[in-house]
């Protein structure tokens, strides 16, 4: 397997995938386990799990993951690169675009359109969780806790996330 | 150069706390670009959401390519791209360099147990959102539309945001 293959999947994967997120993981799949045999199934779900691990986008750390696996430190940055490829020229040549053309009333009526559809995206992902996951109690009540704090304060996320890191490692080392 | 240093320390913060996956990084996106920053307005916030769900690549590193264009032009762009994902490449790639057999498991409660605090997180971007883009009757009209093609699971999201566009375009023009 050569860099330019490694380069041409990943370039592939990263333009078939509209809007991110968990939809390219099949395609992964698809491409390094079946059709290019270049890890096993086992290898594949070994190197996935290590991407969910990390913060950041899923489609990247897998990239990173599995250049590394197969390429080291230069596998790593040739998939890095293909995969934010994609959407780094096409949001650029949006960007030029729309930074342009905002005030244009056609473009507004777009977006007239679009900013309650995300509205309606977001609300009914709250439903998908809340549909999904068994929440405990006091996993509720922090839940709660947590929004109510970011929504009344205004308080920047990073202090969140921080404080729930740090709660949830000492709670998990201290046997729990 | 100030603006580069502000692009870059906003970003690389972004990469480095996006836990949870999905909608969950909107908020911290939002509270640094929008309160922080003030780069863009909520209605500019959410067209930058609304663009990214239709074009390949997640959210953290559209928002990046977008504002760092919006704020310093095609270079800003590309070091708003870079910077958002230097922390997940160096967390990935050095975890696949120093561990081979990785403690996943305790690792993965550890990241279980955040669930309360991305719920909440998605929560309050959520409500933001939904507060500032529902100003009329015509856009609760989409937001409703939105939920349901959800519901039922319709097409796929790119599909039924471009729906939603060209509904808001019909009704933008349309007076009642």
């Amino acid at each position: 397997m050569s860099y330019i293959d490694l380069f041409w999947v990943f370039l592939k994967i990263g333009w078939l995938t509209l809007g991110g997120g968990y939809v390219m993981i099949p395609l992964f799949m698809e491409e390094f386990v079946k059709k290019r045999k270049w890890v096993t199934q086992d290898e594949f779900l070994e190197t996935l799990t290590l991407a969910q691990l990390f913060p950041g986008p899923i489609a990247l750390n897998f990239a990173v993951a599995i250049g590394y696996r197969l390429k080291r430190l230069k596998g790593a940055l040739v998939s890095a690169t293909a995969v934010i490829l994609p959407s780094f020229v096409s949001i650029l040549v949006i960007a030029i675009f729309f930074l342009r053309f905002e005030e244009n009333k056609f473009v507004q009526g777009l977006f007239y359109g679009l900013r309650p559809a995300i509205a309606g995206l977001m609300v009914f992902s709250i439903y998908e969780i809340l549909s999904k996951y068994k929440f405990t109690y006091i996993k509720i009540i922090i839940a709660i806790l947590f929004t109510l704090v970011l929504i009344l304060f205004k308080l920047n996320p990073v202090y969140i996330i921080i404080l729930a890191l740090i709660g949830s490692i000492l709670w998990v080392y201290t046997g729990h | 150069m100030g603006i580069y240093w502000a692009l870059i320390r906003v970003f690389f913060l972004i990469g480095l706390f996006g836990f949870g996956g999905g909608y969950a990084i909107i908020a911290l996106i939002r509270y640094f670009v929008t309160i922080q920053e003030k780069w863009l307005t909520s209605t500019q916030f959410i067209d930058v959401l609304a663009i990214s769900q239709i074009t390949p690549g997640p959210i953290a590193i559209n928002s990046a390519t977008f504002i760092g264009y919006k704020m310093a032009g095609v270079l800003g762009s590309a070091i708003a791209t870079l910077a958002s994902v230097f922390a997940p490449f160096i967390l990935v790639f050095s975890s696949s360099y120093f561990f081979h057999k990785l403690n996943s498991d305790k690792f993965k409660r550890v990241l279980e147990n955040l669930r309360p605090m991305t719920f909440a997180l998605i929560i309050s971007a959520t409500y933001s959102i939904v507060s500032s883009s529902l100003l009329d009757f015509k856009s609760f009209i989409i937001f409703l539309i939105s939920i349901f093609l959800s519901y039922i699971n319709f097409g796929n999201i790119p599909l039924r945001l471009l729906l939603m566009a060209i509904l808001g375009e019909i009704l933008y023009f349309l007076r009642f």
